[in-house]
């Protein structure tokens, strides 16, 4: 992973300081609160229903064992204990005090960690493939390139007050498990017929109250160019996205009102006057960022398999673990292990202080010493030797983190919902236990199989609902919290938004209603067809026959 | 470069970017707010024969077209032909500012303590800049 020099860290104790002085200008008035807004939420610092909330970048979802351990230290010490895993690969702290802001950013920089840019109108923290280096499906590895887009758009001039919020992600796998299709821009790192590796760009993707996939704006773009070609999107962007309406001001809209043809010509206009030129990033420049992520040095792999054939014959815990919590490894010999964080009363993403310090160690111990965040809000520790897999097994138990599922009906994505935050409609939170009761049989879990079910308290859609098998938005109608269901949309690769099945219900009827959808894939399943390639197959009608049957 | 821009009712005078310095310039060949096009080559190439300054007014401190503005105009306006942000600017944003091609701004002398300190605040530049090449 990469690894901070003299010029990184002078830069998080220079940054440090300014927050410091922006707060204290705040509190003596010389800063009037429309101005100190932005300032604050460049670094992270929302006010939300209860008070402050502190997101903390983890660029691209990577964390080393130490800095896991900072980030409890400051749930511990800063927070109530607990640290909430957002779909954007990020921490966020939600009990937090605004005149503790510039120590806990202190602290953060101690080790090599800040909030800087995880909020506000700017390019937001990258987000990337959580496999990336450790799986055999990619092109190459998506998280240099991501940490040299990380260094671009820090503190990027000219990009700091855009229209709105900006997000880009990259990936390099055969799957895109960076939903690179809802994002403001979408890398998908390819490789050309000739070989050469380069960009597929996608722009213009996006949730919210306006749900759209990305379109390709380029099939192929040098990696040279990267930097000028980002530039130059940001450009067109920052001039002509709307500035008048808060709801029609993501890249999104004015991609869709220009057209992807004239948006393209606007971008290259700009682009001719930067390519190649010192914008892009130097040669020595990439050698030394990209050097970082070379692959480790992995011991020699042990005889495994019959161990842990022996293990699943005994332990049935293990068995199922071993079958949704295992992802393939570029070494056979080694596994990427999935610690869900999706667990009945537990909100989805949320860790206490003492699970992250265990979970440190463990990656200290199994692993490399790293710990990815997925998108969809669980922790990976990658390079595991398969041999060692009992073992870890043994210890996620101890502290309970050895049940769960990786994409599984039980892995919802969730937002914090009216429990935490003022947007809200509705609460998300209950909403997700009760879906647990409700499948709480684990057999049932296994039959039903990959599932993304995910859950938004409002139409700004952090939860994803709109990326989801089947999706679930809060309403509020009347004063009474009230859920609509969507079905059949998908992040990853053949990315589509779901569409709205019918009118909405109450909390007390969401379990049923999601039942009777699996109810009707379960009975109109072919061999080995998944949820979502059944939907695909039948489209809507049945299941919308089975929920509305007086319709 | 004879003349200064006027002096205007809230009495501002123009901070120099480069040598953190109150200054005058030449009177302005163009007053621009954010949002506007581009000014034609021809328009530009007299601004650059007689030395003028570009205005680039400020509505609010949050319109960040004026930045990609300034940015396109140094593209024409090298260095160090003035391009000087004025209206709503906050102390906070002079490294951007500069950064982005401005070579001044127009600021209440009152607050120029806060604009020098916040120019020395952060010594970072991981892009190449009209007015700052990539630190590294």
């Amino acid at each position: 992973m990469y690894v901070y020099d003299n010029i990184d860290r002078t830069f998080l104790a220079d940054r440090s300081r300014q927050f410091r002085d922006q707060v204290a200008r705040r509190l003596s008035g010389a800063l009037r609160e429309d101005e100190f807004k932005p300032l604050r939420l460049q670094n992270g610092l929302y006010l939300q229903l209860h008070a402050y909330m502190l997101r903390v970048a983890i660029p691209y979802g990577v964390l080393s064992g130490d800095q896991m351990r900072g980030l409890a230290g400051v749930a511990r010490d800063f927070d109530r204990g607990f640290g909430h895993f957002t779909t954007r690969q990020n921490i966020q702290f939600n009990w937090i005090k605004l005149v503790d802001a510039p120590d806990i950013l202190d602290r953060l920089a101690g080790f090599d960690m800040h909030a800087v840019q995880t909020s506000g109108n700017c390019i937001r923290n990258v987000t990337s493939d959580p496999l990336a280096g450790a799986t055999p499906d990619e092109v190459e590895h998506a998280h240099g390139w991501s940490e040299i887009i990380r260094q671009w758009s820090t503190l990027h001039p000219e990009f700091a007050f855009l229209p709105r919020k900006f997000k880009i992600a990259v990936s390099a796998g055969a799957e895109d498990r960076a939903a690179t299709g809802f994002h403001d821009i979408g890398l998908r790192i390819v490789k050309s017929r000739s070989g050469e590796v380069g960009f597929r760009v996608l722009v213009g993707g996006g949730q919210g109250r306006t749900p759209r996939v990305a379109q390709q704006l380029t099939p192929f773009l040098p990696k040279r160019n990267l930097l000028s070609y980002l530039e130059a999107i940001m450009r067109v962007y920052n001039a002509a996205g709307r500035r008048d309406n808060i709801y029609k001001a993501r890249i999104k809209i004015l991609v869709e009102a220009m057209g992807i043809d004239a948006f393209r010509d606007a971008v290259d206009a700009e682009w001719v006057t930067i390519r190649d030129s010192a914008v892009e990033l130097p040669d020595r420049e990439r050698d030394r960022i990209l050097g970082h992520f070379a692959r480790p040095t992995l011991g020699e792999p042990e005889i495994a398999e019959d161990k842990i054939r022996n293990q699943r014959e005994t332990s049935r815990g293990f068995d199922r673990w071993m079958r949704h919590n295992i992802l393939p490894h570029y070494d056979p010999g080694y596994a990427n292990v999935t610690i869900s964080l999706k667990q009945i009363n537990r909100p989805p993403g949320d860790a206490s202080a003492a699970e992250m310090e265990a979970i440190a160690d463990l990656a200290d111990t199994f692993g490399q010493g790293e710990i990815r965040v997925t998108y969809s809000q669980n922790l990976i520790i990658p390079h595991v030797k398969r041999s060692m897999l009992p073992e870890l097994y043994k210890s996620l138990s101890t502290i309970g983190l050895g049940g769960g599922e990786d994409g599984l009906i039980s892995d919802m994505i969730c937002c914090p919902g009216l429990d935490y935050c003022n947007l809200a409609n509705a609460r998300s939170l209950p909403l997700a236990d009760r879906i647990f009761e409700h499948f709480s049989d684990l057999g049932m879990r296994d039959e039903i199989g990959r599932l993304r079910l995910n859950i938004s308290g409002c139409i700004n859609a952090c939860g994803h609902h709109h990326a989801a098998d089947i999706g679930i938005l809060g309403v509020n109608k009347k004063g009474v919290e009230h859920y609509q269901i969507s079905l059949g949309g998908r992040a990853g690769e053949d990315a589509a938004v779901g569409s709205i099945l019918g009118p909405s219900f109450t909390e007390d009827a969401v379990p049923a209603a999601i039942a009777t959808l699996v109810d009707v894939y379960l009975h109109h399943r072919q061999r080995d067809e998944n949820f979502a390639a059944t939907v695909t197959r039948l489209g809507a009608a049945p299941f919308k026959r089975a929920l509305y049957p007086n319709a | 470069m004879t003349a200064t821009i006027p002096k205007t009712d809230d009495d501002l005078q123009l901070l120099e970017f480069e040598s953190v310095q109150l200054a005058e310039i030449g009177a302005p060949c163009l007053h621009l707010t954010c949002g506007d096009e581009m000014p034609s080559p021809t328009v530009l190439k007299g601004c650059l024969a007689k030395g003028n300054a570009v205005i680039i007014d400020f509505p609010v401190f949050s319109d960040g077209r004026g930045f990609t503005l300034a940015r396109q105009l140094r593209q024409s306006l090298p260095a160090p032909h003035p391009i000087v942000a004025a209206g709503h600017i906050i102390p906070d944003q002079a490294d951007f500012l500069h950064r982005s091609g401005f070579s001044h701004a127009m600021i209440n002398p009152l607050a120029f303590a806060a604009w020098q300190t916040a120019l020395g605040m952060v010594s970072a530049r991981f892009q190449h800049m009209p007015n700052s090449p990539r630190g590294r």
